[in-house]
């Protein structure tokens, strides 16, 4: 998609409508001064595309920065707007900004679908780089970086389902451990034994040992199946005897409580003592405790500072001088320093969930064991009140580890005070009621029915109950492995797609960086994904400096190298991900950059994006200049774009190159900076020529070579003319030349003179002789060595139109 | 030249129009995983939820 016209109406510095037609195959590169109006433009591309503008979201503006978006000379009861046309028409919408009912709404005139699918597409692609946002990427922490990345290429999903599959396997595996299921399958085998002296632990010896409990009784009844067995049981049931058996089941699922209890007292225990001992830890360093307590002022101050709500160079709390990027740098430090120290905090918090969980767990133990009507008996009493004490103890237990808090360190009851449970007393009740239970039995020995009927009930209870639990054991089991594969499956997915990512696009910034900066010695920059467990944890922007591997950029790249890196990770995920927009809005990117990276990164924008329509905004009047030459008869618009009071921002047809520059000025009669204006452009005149001709000056070293006065310039090449007998040798424009650039001279540099039009005119005027003189007015190019006739001993321009001899 | 890179979403895709053949995993489960993700339901107390649920059916299936 490649943009049509844009138009502007009461949008932040542009009060009057303005309005641009492009040609979708063209970029446009704007020029504007300072505060004429070009940020808005992109501001307005940002709010017509994300709905708000980030760099005024903030609390004092407000979210979305909206109520810095209407121009603030617009009336009330009218209309801000952004119009923005495309090569596919479907998606041509104009978005209004204004009040209804006092609230300020934004609608876009289309409402179809194809608008909604295109601008949710666009959020996902990078259409916008302004200078503030070049280095916020670069100098991010590593968790910053793989955050803002994963955003990019859309892997906040992949995090967040790789979040849920990892909590899942952890849930699965925290509830085998609550379930305990060998546990409890043991003290059924313990009971199994406990009735008939053995131990079952399949099918067969099941049905093995009812056959030998039955035998006495000759039944007609085989014991062949559970459905046998059924049948046995209600043979040798009898109603006299159903309360010996209610109360001795009763008894029996008291004992299992009260065993289950003490399996959970255990995990309570070491559970506990593994959270306090990570408290007592974590307690050490008192530096660290106290570091958790400020994480969220340090988190809010660097909110506040990256938003550049606060720009001054000084801490925004103490006032103490620092500048602003030594203090961001500072902060995202320290913060990433608390992430270990979270780290260990949630390792804590984890054993006190634990902790909880198995508490609750021999609760309801319990509580299911007062509940059975063995422990309602009279005589059972005592019984009953020990444990209640022991329910007491535990609901206590449960209250203080739900209190348990980080942040009271020294509230946290050790180990040894946690639950002071006396376990010989629990034995006891048990040892009690299994004496209780065994009365029962014995009240009957010399019941043969009775004892059998009793035996086989208990032993298919709890056989039953343990396959009942095995197979609960093993679907949950098959459950958490089932997860576990899913989830490393997933983690190999994930790293294989972040890994390719940062390949590719580590290759491409490489590629647009040393196409800036070649021969410097930096190369092979690379982002690096870093892991933790399993767990990716950030990112790192290596590179090779003289040959050595280093990181991070910022330790001993300059800004202007920073910058440049940060322009080649905003090209290099334009090509990666955009793949619906093909258009870029580059706002005043160079500003930090010399003229050498300056030329190439023009140089870039031309050879290596010429399939992309750029937007390209600058104030600076260097650069513009090359640019504007660099992309000479290329598919590239110019704009000019300025601001007065009456009229506001506007937008002009094709800005001044230095010779618009002088004749409009010549033309207005106005003589501010002229004579400055047109001695620069005699002096880049006298350069091509001289160039061209290879008029030979005074050896300089390095960029003083650059710098040549006019006369110097003039001088020599009057004595190159003179030396090759060229017939202009003594053409007269040479000493009109020498007097009117004294005037020049004079009107550039500080002193009373004060020159007149006419005066300036006949300097141009004389600048314009020798330029006619010396550049052919068929093909427009000057003479030049390139095209010397050795036959003819002539020198001339590329077409031929204009000669003159040059002898040897 | 940039080679084709995979966005989040297409990872998600290919990962879980694979789900039920990796080896090892239990066959309700990926469905489940599966279905959950096609009705953009993958949430931790859904998944939770629905392993529960497969749980109880295969408990109550012996």
């Amino acid at each position: 998609m490649k943009v049509k016209s844009l138009g502007i109406s009461g949008f932040r510095g542009i009060s009057k409508d303005i309005s641009i037609d492009f040609d979708p195959s063209k970029s446009v590169l704007i020029y504007g001064d300072n505060g004429s109006g070009k940020s808005s433009i992109a501001d307005a591309f940002e709010w017509f595309y994300y709905d708000k503008i980030e760099h005024l979201s903030s609390e004092e503006i407000g979210v979305k920065g909206i109520s810095a978006l209407r121009n603030i000379f617009l009336p009330d009861d009218s209309d801000a707007y952004v119009e923005l046309k495309y090569s596919d028409s479907k998606c041509d919408s104009r978005k209004k900004l204004f009040y209804k009912k006092s609230k300020l709404i934004s609608e876009h005139s289309n409402t179809s679908q194809n608008l909604k699918d295109y601008l949710n597409a666009s959020l996902k692609e990078r259409l916008i780089l302004r200078y503030k946002d070049l280095l916020r990427l670069i100098l991010s922490t590593k968790a910053q970086k793989l955050e803002e990345f994963s955003q990019i290429i859309g892997f906040a999903e992949v995090t967040k389902i790789k979040g849920i599959f990892k909590k899942a396997v952890n849930d699965l595996k925290t509830e085998l451990k609550i379930k305990n299921y060998d546990n409890h399958i043991n003290i059924k085998q313990a009971q199994i034994i406990e009735q008939i002296g053995q131990n079952i632990i399949a099918d067969e010896q099941y049905l093995i040992a009812i056959k030998e409990l039955v035998s006495p009784l000759n039944l007609p009844v085989e014991v062949k199946d559970n459905s046998s067995i059924d049948t046995i049981l209600e043979l040798l049931k009898k109603p006299e005897d159903k309360e010996a058996i209610t109360q001795q089941l009763s008894y029996g699922k008291v004992i299992e409580n009260l065993n289950n209890f003490k399996i959970y007292l255990n995990n309570i225990c070491s559970s506990y003592k593994a959270f306090y001992e990570k408290c007592q830890q974590i307690a050490k360093d008192q530096d660290k405790l106290k570091k958790i307590s400020l994480e969220p002022l340090l988190s809010q101050g660097l909110s506040i500072l990256e938003k550049r709500l606060y720009e001054d160079d000084k801490c925004p709390l103490c006032l103490q001088g620092k500048s602003r990027e030594e203090l961001i740098d500072e902060l995202r430090k320290r913060l990433e320093e608390l992430s270990v120290v979270k780290k260990e905090k949630d390792a804590a918090l984890d054993e006190k969930n634990t902790t909880y969980r198995f508490a609750q767990v021999a609760l309801t133990e319990i509580e299911n064991a007062l509940k059975e009507r063995c422990l309602v008996l009279e005589d059972n009493a005592v019984l009953r009140k020990e444990i209640e004490q022991v329910k007491g103890l535990i609901s206590t237990a449960l209250e203080k580890i739900k209190k348990a808090s980080l942040s009271e360190l020294e509230l946290i009851n050790k180990p040894e005070d946690f639950i002071s449970l006396d376990t010989t007393a629990l034995d006891n009740s048990i040892s009690a009621l299994k004496s209780k239970k065994e009365k029962i039995i014995t009240g009957k020995k010399d019941d043969l029915t009775f004892t059998v009927y009793s035996k086989i009930f208990s032993v298919r209870g709890y056989y039953n109950e343990i396959k009942s639990l095995k197979k609960a054991s093993e679907i949950l089991t098959q459950q958490q492995q089932s997860m576990e594969l899913i989830y490393n499956e997933f983690v190999k997915k994930q790293r294989e797609g972040l890994c390719s990512f940062l390949e590719s696009i580590s290759t491409d910034i490489n590629d647009l960086y040393l196409f800036m900066n070649d021969s410097e010695n930096v190369s092979e920059i690379e982002l690096i994904p870093l892991d933790e467990d399993d767990e990716f944890v950030g990112i790192t922007l290596q590179f090779k400096f003289h040959g050595k591997p280093e990181s991070p950029p910022h330790k001993y790249l300059s800004e202007s190298h920073l910058n440049c890196l940060g322009i080649c990770l905003f090209l290099a995920s334009v090509k990666a991900f955009n793949k619906l927009n093909r258009f870029i809005v580059l706002d005043d990117v160079i500003s930090s950059f010399d003229t050498n990276h300056r030329a190439r990164f023009a140089r870039l924008l031309v050879e290596r994006f010429s399939d992309y329509q750029i937007f390209l905004f600058t104030h600076e009047k260097d650069w513009f200049e090359i640019v504007s030459n660099m992309i000479k008869g290329k598919n590239w618009l110019i704009k000019r774009i300025y601001w007065d009071h009456e009229n506001g921002a506007t937008i002009e047809p094709p800005p001044f190159t230095l010779k618009e520059e002088i004749e409009s000025k010549l033309k207005k009669s106005d003589t501010t900076g002229l004579g400055n204006s047109i001695r620069v452009y005699l002096e880049h005149l006298l350069k091509e020529i001289c160039h061209d001709l290879k008029v030979k000056v005074e050896f300089r070293f390095n960029e003083h070579n650059e710098y040549r006065m006019s006369h110097e310039l003039l001088s020599e090449l009057k004595s190159k003319l003179k030396d090759r007998k060229c017939e202009l040798k003594d053409h007269a424009v040479f000493d009109r030349l020498n007097s009117s650039m004294f005037l020049g001279n004079r009107t550039s540099h500080d002193s009373s003179f004060t020159e007149s039009i006419d005066d300036l005119k006949i300097f141009y005027s004389d600048v314009q002789k020798l330029e006619k003189i010396f550049r052919c007015s068929q093909c427009g190019n000057l003479i030049s060595k390139k095209h010397y006739d050795n036959v003819a001993d002539k020198v001339r321009c590329s077409c031929g139109g204009l000669q003159y001899t040059w002898g040897k | 030249m940039t080679k084709q890179i995979k966005s989040g979403q297409e990872i998600l895709d290919e990962f879980f129009s694979q789900i039920t053949n990796i080896e090892g995993v239990d066959q309700d489960v990926a469905e489940t995983v599966l279905k959950l993700y096609k009705e953009d339901k993958l949430t931790n107390i859904n998944l939770s939820n629905e392993l529960g649920k497969i749980r109880e059916n295969k408990k109550n299936e012996s």
